[in-house]
């Protein structure tokens, strides 16, 4: 009767593996890092012979008892609401669970879709109540982008916030298996050619669109003197459309020359800096490019609007000078690198060199919040520190 | 929260009795020891080993680790050994009561 388990062959574990851990993302995640490695074990080891994937008895097992663990470790309902709706810090039982909340997926969203939930709830009451009817879609996009806008700008903040306040150590807080401190730590610049072609393209992507905008949208609005002192603005057809499109080519201009200005420095400065020990050069990362990607998109409802009539010719005009006027150095700056193939560099860098004219200097390190490595074993059940327990444990 | 003695947490508590055991150990035990009727899934297993720590009833007792997988031990605490104890007794006293509630129904008639 007895079996030792080991049947599950090497080459089927792997396959079983990833079945059971995706199956144990019913579990917290604070839970499957001290412990998921063992459950692990034991899933592999009552695992039937030549089973690639859980089955589903085991598989609702695992979401019963996961489900069950993460309702034991909730906490009270005041206790959450205060959190959610307040910010109100979480007590020391709770830390773990905040930071699990903080770390997971879509914690803008949880964030803000109660105030959400409140906001439209009262919009549709008081719509109803007044017999207007509901919203155009318009408005409903309108709320959709800036939600989408603010996710992609303000998740990563938030959630850096929502950790240095609910989840890193403070004095006479107990030290706690998971807790977190700050730390100082390399800092983190966006590599150069990771960053510049996606700013490259958008900013030329928005540039033929407001340059479009300019060109065509068929109304403005007139100041017409009416006396000494007043006026009166009309909406009216644009008319003689040279002085906008010469605003605009007059920034293009400019542009152009803050490009050359941005060559030649790269060339006579050059791109080579001081050793970086203190700095790490990362990728733009799926939320970074949104936050590109979201920005650059907001001028596509602008220009639409604007082309059809729907709204008079404004925004379009000093938004497609600025572009043009960043535009070409960008441009420089992306073909420079990519021409170079300065992997390793940092977007920073470049700036300093083709904006400012000096050479790169060395980044010192930067503070952030990092998981407290305990030294020692912290018991797995364990609720907080003992009295005996040394109050401040040593970093590693 | 009071901690709820089930049937499969008294089996868990039982198979650490002889000493500690690591999570697969344990389910085989449990099989043996309800003579097949209980086969512990590794999440049931996980959930009653939370509980019962939690209540201070079973405490980890070193691991390691074999073909690449991670095996903790665990250990019945005093509170633990206590619980059992317990259990058996109250199990013992309701078999008595059991035994004396069959022995005094009527004798069932016919052939």
């Amino acid at each position: 009767m007895v079996d030792t388990g080991d049947h599950v062959r090497q080459d089927e574990r792997s396959g079983y593996a990833r079945s059971a851990a995706r199956w144990m993302r019913a579990y917290p995640r604070r839970w499957r890092e001290s412990r998921g490695e063992e459950l692990l074990g034991v899933l592999l080891d009552l695992a039937p012979p030549g089973a690639d994937r859980v089955d589903a008895r085991t598989a609702l097992d695992l979401v019963r008892s996961g489900s069950a663990t993460r309702w034991r470790g909730r906490p009270p309902w005041p206790v959450w609401l205060r959190y959610r709706l307040v910010g109100w810090r979480m007590p020391t039982a709770y830390r773990g669970w905040a930071r699990d909340d903080i770390l997971g997926a879509g914690f803008w969203w949880r964030e803000n879709v109660v105030a959400l939930a409140i906001v439209l709830g009262f919009a549709m009451a008081s719509w109803s109540a007044e017999g207007a009817g509901a919203p155009g879609w318009g408005y409903w996009a309108f709320c959709l982008g800036a939600f989408v806008t603010g996710a992609v700008y303000g998740s990563g903040y938030r959630q850096q916030q929502a950790m240095l306040k609910h989840v890193v150590l403070r004095a006479g807080d107990p030290v706690q298996p998971g807790a977190w401190v700050m730390q100082e730590v390399p800092r983190r610049r966006l590599r150069a050619s990771s960053l510049l072609p996606w700013l490259a393209g958008s900013l030329l992507a928005a540039a033929v669109l407001l340059v479009t905008s300019v060109a065509t949208a068929p109304k403005i609005t007139h100041v017409l003197p009416t006396g000494p002192g007043s006026f009166e603005t009309v909406v009216g057809p644009v008319g003689d459309r040279a002085p906008w499109l010469a605003l605009v080519a007059a920034a293009a201009v400019l542009g152009g020359v803050l490009a050359l200005v941005a060559r030649r420095r790269l060339r006579t400065v050059g791109l080579e800096g001081p050793a970086q020990p203190r700095r790490r050069v990362v990728d733009l990362g799926r939320r970074r490019v949104a936050s590109v990607l979201v920005t650059a998109s907001w001028v596509v409802p602008l220009v639409w609007l604007e082309t059809t009539g729907r709204l008079v010719l404004f925004l379009s005009v000093p938004l497609a000078m600025l572009v043009l006027v960043a535009l070409p150095p960008v441009l420089v700056m992306t073909w420079t690198v990519r021409r170079e193939r300065h992997d390793d560099l940092a977007a920073r860098d470049v700036w300093t060199v083709a904006g400012h004219g000096r050479p790169p200097l060395p980044d010192g390190p930067e503070q952030r919040a990092v998981p407290l490595e305990v030294v020692g074993v912290a018991p797995w059940h364990a609720r907080g520190t003992r009295p005996e327990d040394p109050p401040y444990p040593a970093l590693s | 929260m009071a901690f709820r003695m089930t049937e499969q947490a008294y089996l868990v508590l039982l198979s650490l009795a002889e000493g500690p055991r690591h999570g697969y150990a344990i389910v085989q035990a449990v099989l043996g020891l309800s003579d097949g009727a209980t086969r512990l899934g590794a999440g049931t297993l996980y959930g009653l080993l939370d509980r019962l720590g939690t209540a201070g009833m079973v405490e980890p007792a070193g691991e390691e680790v074999v073909d690449g997988r991670l095996r903790r031990y665990y250990r019945l605490t005093e509170q633990g050994s206590a619980a059992a104890l317990a259990e058996t007794a109250r199990l013992r006293a309701l078999a008595r009561r059991a035994r004396g509630a069959l022995a005094a129904r009527p004798a069932l008639g016919g052939a």
